[in-house]
């Protein structure tokens, strides 16, 4: 569905990596094997001349059926040390962890130089790892930022706000979360961002302000436009009560990442 | 062959690894993209059967004079093994040109030793027209029957075939068809030492 929304991977380093790494081994074919093989990739993908993917099951998928299951493995076995050489650092796993890591590597790189009026939606599903990256989100120490929560949350600099205070009073609610991000950003004295997050905004769902926050998602877009902030709302998306919630939220947000596995997309003018 | 395998033995081999790990009888198949290269492969198998005691056999569209100068090149000792009749070469160039029938057949009757007993190795190349349709046609066909009477001979054969001489709209597709009748493959390649490996069925 995030793909029919017209939004593409903004993240290259993984499919390049990967890439290269297929392409000095497929060189060991010799080069016209090599040419045959990437023809015969583009056919079944239809990806453009230049071969430039990390879609790494399809050309598994290509040496099972050119050879059999071992020599495939062989095969992804040495595109999977080539990527090791590459990479030159302390990644491990499977080719689908070593990706994976190079994507949430290169997640937090993004989040670092965020540089204002980003609004980014953040579909997790994995506790741990959403709590990982919004950490590397916070990484200014001289700037104002905040993050809300359901539990207490301790990231050095950043003001924590409970959703629980925020419900207190339902009737002002989401008032109270928008007066919260202004006062965050009036207190910002430098050229630097404003860094503002919610772990999980399903959190407003739950306590049956659905309808007024989704209102509040569309408008502070513009807001964002204005103001010199960076914000992620995290939802996790095994509480997002249906399709047309996703749709809605996929309109009100230029950036959506995900975390498992790591994936950043920007919409598409 | 068919032994399962753990992740950590799925390991790419050059082909010279390749050869010098090889235990059993392989019908080998080497496409070549680097001639230099592949025939030092071929005369490193040979020379890994010779070392051994077993007999060596090559016959390809060569001339005899000139592969017996680059096999010394290699460090073969020609004159000794050709003495103690374990070392033929052939030059099958004109081997269909002069005799009716199957080539495969016609190669055999030229190049098996009397003794079927004695273990050979061989390095082969059919004389075929492989940039057509028609001309792979015949030559999978051959291959296919080499690779079903392979089972009754002692030791091990490498086919070895130019790349390039594939018919190139469907050369993946060929090289598909023919690892089906082959144990193992050697690719090499203009830019490093290449990948072999064993292809199960």
């Amino acid at each position: 569905m995030i793909k029919k929304e017209g939004y593409e991977s903004c993240l290259n380093d993984a499919s390049t990596i990967f890439a290269q790494s297929s392409d000095a081994v497929f060189l060991k074919f010799g080069d016209k094997i090599k040419s045959d093989i990437i023809a015969y990739l583009q056919s079944i993908t239809k990806f453009p001349q230049s071969y430039n993917f990390l879609y790494y099951s399809i050309t598994k998928n290509v040496f099972l059926d050119l050879f059999d299951e071992e020599s495939g493995e062989i095969i992804m076995e040495s595109i999977r040390k080539e990527m090791l050489r590459r990479i030159d650092s302390d990644i491990h796993g499977n080719i689908e962890e070593i990706l994976d890591e190079i994507q949430r590597r290169e997640i937090i790189k993004y989040l670092k130089t965020l540089s204002g009026h980003e609004h980014v939606l953040f579909l997790w599903s994995d506790k741990d790892l959403r709590n990982k990256i919004m950490e590397k989100f916070f990484i200014k120490l001289n700037v104002p930022q905040a993050l809300i929560s359901s539990e207490r949350i301790k990231f050095p600099a950043v003001e924590n706000v409970l959703y629980s205070d925020l419900l207190s009073n339902k009737a002002t609610a989401i008032q109270k979360e928008l007066q919260m991000i202004t006062e965050i950003h009036q207190k910002n004295q430098t050229v630097l961002t404003t860094r503002v997050a919610g772990m999980d905004c399903t959190q407003w769902f739950k306590h049956g302000l659905s309808k007024e926050f989704l209102a509040l998602e569309r408008q502070i877009g513009s807001y964002f436009e204005k103001e010199n902030i960076s914000c992620i709302c995290g939802y996790n998306i095994n509480k997002i009560p249906d399709n047309k919630t996703l749709k809605t939220l996929l309109k009100c947000h230029d950036y959506v990442m995900l975390d498992t596995p790591h994936v950043l997309l920007m919409k598409q003018v | 062959m068919n032994q399962t395998k753990n992740k950590s033995q799925f390991t790419e081999l050059t082909p010279i690894e390749f050869l010098d790990g090889m235990h059993d009888d392989k019908h080998i198949i080497m496409f070549d993209e680097n001639p230099t290269y592949s025939k030092k492969i071929q005369f490193h198998f040979l020379n890994n059967g010779l070392e051994k005691g077993e007999h060596a056999i090559y016959a390809m569209p060569k001339d005899k004079d000139v592969i017996e100068k680059e096999m010394k090149g290699y460090g073969i000792d020609v004159e000794k093994y050709q003495k103690e009749n374990l070392l033929d070469v052939y030059n099958t160039e004109k081997i269909n040109q002069y005799l009716q029938g199957d080539s495969f057949d016609n190669l055999l009757r030229i190049i098996m030793p009397s003794d079927p007993a004695k273990i050979c190795r061989i390095v082969g190349m059919l004389n075929f027209d492989m940039n057509t349709q028609e001309g792979m046609d015949v030559f999978l066909k051959s291959e296919k029957k080499s690779h079903s009477v392979f089972e009754s001979f002692s030791g091990s054969w490498m086919c070895s075939y130019p790349t390039t001489n594939i018919e190139p709209e469907n050369r993946l597709n060929w090289i598909r068809k023919l690892l089906k009748n082959h144990d193992s493959v050697i690719f090499t390649s203009s830019h490093n030492e290449g990948i072999a490996f064993d292809v199960l069925h």
